[in-house]
């Protein structure tokens, strides 16, 4: 079998999809599952909604101003907005048009931002967890019991149910993420780090 | 350049699109998501074609781009769905439609960068222009191309 000219005759077969899709006349208009532009999409919404919190929680710093809530959503609320802007760098850099990236360049372009975009994610809100917990708890159990913040953090019982908290929580929502993140990207991630492994491996 | 024609340029060239989705969709759902997304991310790409590379390159590179990042199912498919789907596609039958949907058989059971590095090299692209579509080395081309041949030497054979 003469290898070129078989190949030269597979390209002379026509496909009807393709020649359907070829007779629209809105092409940019096509649906895109394109995992970059759904992870741009998805960092999008992410920084609207860390705007949107730091925002309540400024509000509650301002309706609270117990020296503790401040301590603990004055370091959320900064981490959270620097989050964000480092969020909206990388939905600024995944905008970049591809063209000029040869192939593996182009694979490791989006692998990377798929990692990027999970470690984010996984790493800045397990760091901030216990800040939001101590506030959380503080406020909900100042306003319950009508007792002054000041007192309610030296009890023992707050720092054990603090603790508790912190304990059953903080790996819950790192098995949660890593699953909704896998579920999401973690798939395309792992098949692209395939490739680009079988690209670079010269044995 | 309006859509029409970007199309018509297309259209001329829409053997690179059939031939190459052809090698990766695991099934007619992905084959039409590949088709919709290569079109679209060529159309995205086109006004940053500088014609400093001929236009059937061009879409080769980003033919491949697209359909390697995006690609989600795994592959190869079946060997007698594989042939019912060639089988309908080549227009002509006979003993050479035969060998081009058995050799298009033997290129899926191959890695897929590796699928792509022998379309290339089958389309008449010399190792020092797949190396620098790739984004590998020159030589690193020929020793992988050496591999690929031997196992699609084996693969006819069994087929």
């Amino acid at each position: 079998m003469e290898l070129e000219s078989s190949w030269k005759k597979v390209g002379e077969g026509k496909d009807d999809l393709l020649s359907a899709l070829l007779a629209m006349p809105l092409i940019s208009k096509l649906p895109s599952k394109d995992p970059l532009e759904k992870i741009r999409r998805a960092i999008l919404i992410n920084a609207c909604w860390g705007l949107l919190i730091g925002s309540g929680y400024i509000f509650v710093l301002l309706r609270w101003p117990a020296w503790p809530i401040i301590a603990c959503l004055g370091i959320g609320v900064v981490f959270l907005f620097m989050g964000v802007a480092k969020t909206l760098v990388l939905y600024k850099d995944l905008g970049k048009p591809a063209d000029g990236y040869t192939l593996l360049q182009e694979m490791e372009r989006h692998y990377h931002a798929i990692r990027r975009w999970i470690h984010l994610q996984q790493w800045g809100n397990l760091l901030l967890l216990p800040f939001y917990l101590t506030a959380g708890v503080l406020l909900g159990w100042g306003l319950g019991s009508g007792q002054p913040i000041g007192e309610i953090i030296q009890k023992p019982r707050f720092l054990i149910t603090l603790l508790v908290l912190i304990a059953v929580a903080a790996p819950l929502y790192w098995v949660l993420a890593k699953w909704m993140s896998q579920k999401a990207f973690g798939q395309v991630a792992d098949r692209l780090k395939e490739n680009i492994d079988a690209l670079k491996n010269e044995l | 350049m309006n859509e029409k024609a970007f199309l018509d340029q297309i259209r001329d060239h829409q053997g690179i699109i059939y031939k190459l989705v052809g090698l990766y969709a695991a099934d007619a759902e992905e084959k039409k998501d590949l088709y919709q997304e290569v079109l679209l991310q060529t159309w995205k790409a086109w006004p940053s074609f500088r014609r400093e590379a001929k236009f059937s390159t061009w879409l080769y590179r980003v033919c491949l781009n697209t359909i390697l990042t995006q690609k989600r199912k795994p592959s190869p498919i079946e060997y007698k769905e594989t042939l019912e789907q060639e089988g309908a596609a080549v227009p002509h039958p006979g003993e050479a439609a035969q060998d081009a949907r058995h050799l298009q058989w033997a290129i899926r059971q191959l890695g897929e960068t590796d699928r792509a590095l022998i379309s290339l090299h089958l389309d008449g692209y010399d190792n020092g222009e797949i190396a620098a579509i790739i984004g590998i080395r020159n030589n690193h081309v020929a020793v992988k191309l050496h591999r690929i041949k031997q196992q699609l030497t084996n693969f006819l054979k069994q087929s």
